[in-house]
Formats: structure tokens, C-alpha cells, sequence
């Protein structure tokens, strides 16, 4: 059973792109963590209290919590369920957003194959240094593909669940915020085209309140960056089957480039308003440039 | 305007084909793209339902529509009608008489006249004829009908001005004589209208055009000159006319053999004239008057005048006794009578007029002779006497017989002349002439009668007669007094022999001598100055130089006010001087064509800027 779990998991990540010199370049790589993070006690030196021998602090009950650090001593005094917080270190979770609506299935390689690639090879580095990952998946709304996984041995999972992703539907930024607050805390990774109105302000907000840090990774096709396209057209949208007539002439490909350019400083105002990094990267560049890119943005070390 | 292919305009179509053509949707391929997020910014309509589409403003709209416009007036050849310069025959007569060498328009009258002209033979066409025809006194064809330009250019190159007056009648005659005359001829007179014209109106079968040449008619000029008195009290007098409508100044230069003898500053008024009385001190040859400074017309600024030397003929009468003879001679006073009797007759070389009364010498000399009252003489063709009845002149116009009437002059008796062949008939009669001139040299002349015979000594015109027939043949050896321009000089040699004139300008032109008149004809004066005739006579004892002048004294010529028609001309449709022209149209098309193909260009680089 292990066997078959592990040839799927080998396939998966063959279509992934993730291959073994992929592998190799990625096992010297970690999650880093710019701040203390809410979590459970791990490998990581936790500047907020956790389940470690050091005391550090008394907090109420709240459902979820473990019972093992209710204190009972006090639950007796005072009847009331106190758990007990103590400094420890703790796991990184990387929730990784993957939006799956129909834009994404375009490009060549897809753009949706391209995140998928991406996030195989950053959930690799979180479960190969002993952090937690998991990948949601978002269109009009979330869904988590896979629970919260841990250990190198779970990367056959990520892989074979990232390997099956098909795009369809529209995007909808309020299903990430919607699902945000029942993500653990850690580092959000939205890995999107962004080409949806409205955009992922209120995403962000609601991944920021929930303790996550969140990071934009903007995936464009070459086609989007670069339009081959020439004459009379009918374009229609993808995901709304809206058509907009469009004469395309070098001086509306110039126009287009200026709007593109508009957008992605739009996107980086919307980050840093957020403290959330952001990641531009082109669906052709190969898995390697992707995540040098995601180590040069600080997403990676 | 007109149009030459209206039904092309048909093609006017495709100017609201464009519109339409941007009125209706452009058929657009569909394109899936992942979000149309970023190209709605150039959408050009999003209303998918409907066929047609709002027009809008567009540099590209406007500039296909002109070029468009452009085409198709090009292609409907529109013409603009202007009138006919040249026909398929055109006559050219171009004005080279002296009224055009004024330079009230600068070069010249003349010089402008030719350009004129050359532009005309620029215009000439494949298929169109020219002649050229120049006007002065003797009007002549210089380029016969023809398209060669080279041989057009070269004729009016060589052309130059004279100083005569021009002759349009007869430059009228050689147009409508000139050859490859068809109904499609054309005359174009160049010309200041200064020319003359007199007699019937001269109506031609083809359109003439007039083309004046020329701004004003001030012009100063001398319009006399005369000398008078003998030597030692000769005065010169000089008429100087105004023939402008403005009062002018001039100073009058006098001359006696070139030496300054007076100058004498003068107003002249509109219209009038000045006389100018020079007295000639010394015994000068010639006298010339010049207007200083020189206006506009120079020709006529400049008069000379020769001083004749009081000029003697030495006649000899041989006679029995005819006193009406020698008294009708000797009121010439310049001629030395002398009177012989048949007996003591004897030829000699030292006379230069004789006059046999009822004698008839053995030989006829070589000096000029009268005959009068022959006896009957087989040589001379004197036959019996005869009757004559009532005189008449033989021919009307006869300058001879200018002011002599021989109507009531009653002959009893005269040698019949009537089978003679000494001359032409003078003096005629019932039977037969009465009086013969013989033309050729030596000049002679044979009166049929004794004078006691008639009733002729007794009338008036006994003396004139005897004055013209002596002026005849003995006449001067050259005019006395200024010539025209262009007007032939004869110079008389009697006896015969040989005549070299020298021109104002110093060229020697050496004359012939007609035989049959004695005269050396000098045609050659189109030049005004001073010219030298050296007369050589046969047998007579010395060469003899004589001066004569020519000067454009004439006030048709002087009065050089350009005419604003040509009077007495009638051309075809009697309309005088008609100036309608057949139209000719220029095609427009070319550039309508280089208007759409800049249009077009436009267009080009208006659709590249914005691609």
C-alpha cells in the first residue's frame, strides 16, 4: 500500500516537473519566518507561548485547544477551563492558495500547471525541514485539497493531490476569506492570475486577521504577457464568456502592456498594504527560475 | 468646367461604399482568452446585436473619402475651357516696322513682339501649322506654313526691325495667300497697330486677333527738315512736332557737316510743333538736327538734310528760231541754254540735255535729246504728217502730265508717231500719238510737231510740259531733298554706267544699271542718315558724288500711340478685329491623380502611426 502510494506520489511529482535534480536543489532550502507564529510546539523556537516546559502564560479555553495543557489545578479553584502557554517551538504551517478557475487552465505550460509545480516544490521544502503544509484551492470557492500534512513522507500526497488539479469556474477572492479563519497560522501563499475584479484586498485582510502571512505569487502565461494576437477579434472572457471587441493593432498592444503594468503595481500597493510579499512569475519559466524567484522574494531561504 | 468621361462618375460610388464600409460591424474571430480584464480598454464596440455601427471621426475615414473623391473626379476628366491660343493654322504676322523700335515697354516693342511670338511657336502643337510673317514697308513670309519650332525660332531670331512703315495690307494679303489655308486659319497680328492701313476696309474669311504691343504714344520728333537760301545765307529749318498729349522739352542740336553749329532748347505742346531756324555759316554739305536727349521713338530724333550746290544743266538748242522753245527752257534756272543752228551743230560730251527743233542729227548722241518737230525720219519712225485733232494724255496718272491739260490745245499738223517705236506714248491723239518717251538710256523725247504748228506754246501748259519733260531727262542725280525709310531711290544715269552707294554705316553697295530705264534702283534704305551714291556715266567726263539723306520724317510713323484695334480689318463673322477664340480645355485629371496619390500617401502613414 506504501508502495503504491509512493510510485503515485514518484509520477505526480514527474508531472509536476519536480524532478530529482529539482529535488535535490530544493532539500537545501527552508520556510523561513520573518515573526513569531501561532502554532503548536515543533522544531521552531516560538517567541508566543506553546507546549513546551517553559511556563509562559495562562490563557481561557477556547475549542480546538488541547486538553492535555488545561489546567486543571485552576479549572478546580476557579471553575473556569485555563490552559497553560509556555514558550516552545513550533512548526510553520505553509497553506498554499491555488486558484483553480478557468483562466488558470491557459498558458503554455498552463498557468495552473505551473502553480501546481510551484507548490509541490514549496510543500517539499516545508515537509522536508519538519514544517506542516497543506494546499487549498479556490475558484467561486475553497476548498481544502489536503489536510494539514506533515513529515517528508506526506509529500507523495501533496504531490499526487497538486497533479490532479483542473481549472474551471470564476475567481473569487472572498472564498480564501471566507476559509481563511479555518486555516492554521502560518505562511498563506496565493498563488493566482489575479485577473479578477474585485481583487484579493479583502483576502488578504481576512488571511492577516486570521495570523497568517500572507505572500502573492502573481502567475501570468506568456501569451498574457506577451498577446500574439493581431486584427478584428471577439475576445471572450474565460471565466464570465463576456466579449469585448478589440482591434488589435501595435498601438493596442502597447496600451495592453501599459494596463498590465498598472495591474501588477496595483497588486504590489495591495501587498505591501497588507505586509505580504509578492512574487511576479511567468508560467514558461521553468520550476527552478519559479522558486529562485520565491527565494529572492524571501519565500524560501 | 466640363467633363470629358462623365459616365465614370459612376465610380462615385464607392464614396459612401467607404462610409458604409465603416457604418457596418467588422466581422471579428472569436478568441478565448483567460480574463478580458486588461483589454477592455480597447474595445471598439460591444454592441454585438446590431449590424451596423455609429460612425465615428477618423483621420483614416476622411482621408480614404478624399482619395476617393479625388479618383473619381480624375477619372470623370474634368477640363477647364480656356480660349484657343494656336488653331491647326495659324499666321503670325509680328510688327518689324519703326514704330517698334520705341521702348516705351522695355526691351522694346519689337523685342517684345518676338517674344510673343516665340511663345506662340512654344504652343505649337503635332498637327498645327504656323507662318510667319514679318510687317514693315515690305511685308514679307519669313517661316512658310510649318510645325518645325527650330525653323519658326530661327525666322524670328533672324528678324529685325525696320524703319518703315508698316504695311498691313498687304501683310493681311500674304496671310490669307499663305500656303495649307484651310477654314481652321487663325491670324495673329503682334503688332502697336501704327501701320498703314489706308484705302477699303480689308475684310478677311479667317478670325484675326490683335495683339497690341505698347503703352504709350509720347514722342518727340522731327518732322522737317529743310535747307534754303544759297551760299553764305543757307538756313536750315528744322520742324519738331509733338505728337504725345503731354507738352515736352527738348533741345534741338544743329550740325553742319558734324561740327556743332547750334542748339537751341524748345517746349513743344501737345500736338503742335516747333520751327527751328539754323543759319549755316560757311558752305557745309550736309546739316543734321538732333533732339537731345532721345525719348522713347529715337528714330525720328535724328533728321539730316543735304545742301545741294546750286545745280546747272547744260542744254544746247539747236534750232532755226524758236523762241517759245527757249523761253519755256530758260525759265528753268538751272539750266544753261545754249542755242545753235542745225549747221553748226556738233556732237560733244560737255552737254548733258539736247534739243533738235525740226532737226534731227545724223547721229543721235549719248546724252538725253529732245525731238521736237521732226522731219519725217525713218529712224526715229517720223512718218507723214497727219492730223491729230484733240490732245489727251495717254495714260491717266502719268506723272509727266501731272498739271499739264492739252485738252484745248489745237494742232494743225504732226508727223504720224503712230507706227513708231522711239517710246511710250505721253500725249496722245486721234491720230496717233504726238509725243513719245523713250525710258531707256540716254533718255529722249519726240513731240510729233513744229510748235508753230499748234496753239501748245500759247497755253499754260506749254512751260510746265517743257519743265517735266527737261526734269526727265536730265533729271538730279539724286533726290534733293529726305527720303522715307524703306522708299526707293532711283538715281538716274542716262547714259549709262555704273553706281556704289555708301550706307550710313559705311557698307558700299555697288547698283545696277537697268538698261531700258537708266536708272539704278536703291532699295536699301531702311537706314535713316546720310548716303553717298558715286555715279559713274558712260562717256561722261568725270565721276560724280552726290549726298542724299533719309529720314522718318513721316508723322504716320512718328505718332507711335499703340492702337487699341486695328481700324479697316474685318475678320470672319464681320465682326472687326474679333478676338473670339476656339476653346481649348486642360485636362485636370493629372493632378487630380497626384491629389489622391498624396491623399493616399497620407493615408498610409496615418493607418502605420496608428497600427
Amino acid at each position: 500500500m506504501a508502495n503504491q502510494a509512493a510510485s503515485a506520489g514518484i509520477a505526480a511529482a514527474r508531472a509536476l516537473g519536480l524532478t530529482p535534480e529539482v529535488l535535490a536543489l530544493l532539500d537545501r532550502m527552508s520556510l523561513p519566518s520573518r515573526r513569531p507564529v501561532l502554532g503548536d510546539a515543533g522544531q521552531r523556537r516560538s517567541r508566543r507561548t506553546g507546549g513546551s516546559v517553559e511556563f509562559a502564560d495562562f490563557r481561557a479555553y477556547v475549542p480546538g485547544d488541547d486538553f492535555r495543557r488545561v489546567d486543571w489545578n485552576a479549572y478546580a479553584r476557579h471553575e473556569r477551563l485555563i490552559v497553560r502557554l509556555h514558550s516552545a517551538d513550533e512548526d510553520v504551517t505553509l497553506t498554499q492558495w491555488i486558484d483553480t478557475s478557468a483562466s488558470m487552465a491557459y498558458g503554455e505550460p498552463s498557468k495552473l500547471r505551473a502553480a501546481a509545480s510551484l507548490a509541490g516544490a514549496l510543500g517539499y521544502v516545508a515537509l522536508g525541514t519538519y514544517d506542516r503544509a497543506c494546499v487549498a484551492t479556490f475558484a467561486s470557492e475553497a476548498r481544502m485539497l489536503t489536510p494539514r500534512l506533515r513529515g517528508r513522507s506526506a509529500t507523495h500526497r501533496l504531490w499526487v493531490a497538486l497533479a490532479g488539479l483542473d481549472g474551471s469556474g470564476r475567481t473569487d477572492f472572498s472564498a480564501i476569506g471566507r476559509a481563511a479563519t479555518r486555516s492554521a497560522p502560518g505562511i498563506a501563499l496565493v498563488i493566482s492570475d489575479f485577473l479578477s475584479h474585485p481583487g484579493p484586498d479583502a483576502a488578504l485582510a481576512a488571511l492577516r486577521g486570521a495570523g497568517q502571512e500572507p505572500v502573492l505569487v502573481r502567475l501570468l502565461s506568456r501569451q498574457e504577457v506577451e498577446p500574439d494576437l493581431r486584427g478584428d477579434l471577439r475576445l471572450v472572457d474565460a471565466e464570465t464568456h463576456a466579449a469585448v471587441e478589440v482591434t488589435v493593432t501595435p498601438a493596442t498592444l502597447t496600451a495592453y502592456g501599459r494596463r498590465l503594468a498598472d495591474r501588477t503595481d496595483a497588486l504590489r500597493s495591495i501587498a505591501a498594504r497588507h505586509r505580504a510579499r509578492f512574487v511576479d512569475l511567468v508560467s514558461d519559466a521553468g520550476i527552478v527560475e519559479s522558486v529562485r524567484a520565491c527565494r529572492t522574494a524571501g519565500i524560501v531561504r | 468646367m466640363s467633363f470629358l468621361a462623365p459616365l465614370l462618375a459612376v465610380f462615385g460610388v464607392s464614396v459612401p461604399a467607404i462610409i458604409v464600409l465603416y457604418i457596418l460591424k467588422v466581422r471579428r474571430r472569436d478568441v478565448v482568452v483567460p480574463s478580458t480584464l486588461l483589454w477592455r480598454g480597447d474595445a471598439v464596440d460591444r454592441q454585438a446585436s446590431v449590424p451596423w455601427q455609429r460612425i465615428r471621426p477618423s483621420w483614416l475615414l476622411l482621408l480614404q473619402l478624399l482619395a476617393a473623391i479625388a479618383l473619381v473626379l480624375a477619372l470623370t476628366r474634368p477640363a477647364l475651357a480656356h480660349p484657343a491660343e494656336l488653331g491647326p493654322d495659324t499666321v503670325v504676322i509680328v510688327d518689324s516696322s519703326g514704330p517698334m523700335q520705341a521702348t516705351d515697354v522695355s526691351p522694346s516693342r519689337f523685342a517684345v513682339a518676338v517674344v510673343q511670338a516665340r511663345a506662340l511657336v512654344d504652343q505649337l502643337g503635332a498637327g498645327q501649322r504656323m507662318t510667319l510673317i514679318a510687317m514693315d514697308a515690305n511685308p514679307r513670309v519669313i517661316a512658310a506654313s510649318g510645325g518645325d519650332h527650330g525653323v519658326l525660332d530661327a525666322a524670328l531670331s533672324a528678324l529685325r526691325p525696320e524703319a518703315g512703315l508698316a504695311d498691313l495690307r498687304t501683310a493681311l494679303a500674304l496671310a490669307t495667300a499663305a500656303p495649307g489655308g484651310s477654314g481652321d486659319r487663325r491670324v495673329i497680328v503682334i503688332s502697336d497697330g501704327v501701320v498703314d492701313i489706308s484705302g477699303p476696309t480689308v475684310t478677311l474669311p479667317y478670325p484675326v486677333e490683335y495683339r497690341r504691343v505698347g503703352v504709350s504714344g509720347e514722342n518727340l520728333g522731327i518732322s522737317g527738315i529743310t535747307v534754303s537760301g544759297v551760299d553764305g545765307a543757307r538756313v536750315v529749318a528744322i520742324n519738331v512736332t509733338n505728337y504725345g498729349t503731354a507738352r515736352h522739352a527738348t533741345t534741338v542740336e544743329t550740325r553742319g557737316d558734324g561740327h556743332l553749329v547750334d542748339a537751341r532748347a524748345i517746349d513743344v505742346e501737345p500736338g503742335g510743333s516747333v520751327e527751328v531756324d539754323v543759319a549755316l555759316s560757311g558752305s557745309p554739305h550736309t546739316v543734321t538736327a538732333d533732339l537731345t536727349p532721345h525719348d522713347a521713338f529715337s528714330l525720328d530724333d535724328t533728321a539730316s538734310a543735304v545742301v545741294q550746290p546750286p545745280r546747272v544743266i547744260q542744254a544746247v538748242l539747236v534750232t532755226q528760231r524758236n523762241i517759245f522753245l527757249q523761253e519755256a527752257l530758260q525759265l528753268r534756272g538751272d539750266i544753261h541754254l545754249v542755242v545753235e543752228t542745225p549747221a553748226s551743230y556738233r556732237p560733244r560730251n560737255d552737254v548733258d540735255l539736247w534739243i533738235f527743233d525740226g532737226f534731227v542729227p545724223p547721229a543721235l548722241p549719248a546724252q538725253p535729246y529732245w525731238l521736237v518737230g521732226p522731219p519725217a525720219d525713218r529712224a526715229i519712225g517720223a512718218g507723214v504728217e497727219v492730223r491729230p485733232g484733240p490732245l489727251t494724255p495717254a495714260s491717266a496718272g502719268d506723272p509727266l502730265m501731272e498739271g499739264v491739260d492739252v485738252g484745248n490745245v489745237a494742232v494743225a499738223q504732226s508727223r504720224d508717231l503712230s507706227t513708231s517705236s522711239f517710246g511710250r506714248a505721253i500725249i496722245d491723239s486721234q491720230a496717233g500719238p504726238v509725243l513719245l518717251i523713250r525710258d531707256s538710256a540716254p533718255r529722249a523725247a519726240l513731240l510729233g510737231f513744229d510748235l508753230h504748228d499748234s496753239d501748245l506754246p500759247l497755253s499754260p501748259a506749254f512751260p510746265v510740259l517743257v519743265e517735266r519733260i527737261s526734269e526727265y531727262l536730265a533729271p538730279d542725280a539724286v533726290p534733293p531733298s529726305p527720303v522715307e525709310p524703306d522708299a526707293p531711290v532711283n538715281i538716274p544715269v542716262p547714259g549709262g554706267g555704273s553706281v556704289a552707294v555708301t550706307h550710313p554705316d559705311g557698307t558700299t553697295e555697288t547698283l545696277t544699271v537697268a538698261a531700258q530705264t537708266g536708272d539704278a534702283v536703291l532699295t536699301d534704305t531702311d537706314e535713316t542718315g546720310l548716303y553717298t551714291a558715286t555715279i559713274r556715266s558712260a562717256g561722261a567726263r568725270q565721276v560724280v558724288t552726290a549726298h542724299f539723306a533719309v529720314d522718318a520724317l513721316d508723322p504716320a510713323r512718328s505718332a507711335i500711340a499703340a492702337r487699341s484695334v486695328l481700324t479697316s480689318v474685318h475678320g470672319a463673322a464681320g465682326s472687326p478685329n474679333p478676338s473670339a477664340q476656339a476653346a481649348v480645355l486642360d485636362d485636370l485629371w493629372p493632378w487630380l491623380a497626384v491629389l489622391a496619390l498624396a491623399v493616399l500617401s497620407a493615408e498610409w502613414v496615418v493607418f502605420h502611426r496608428g497600427r
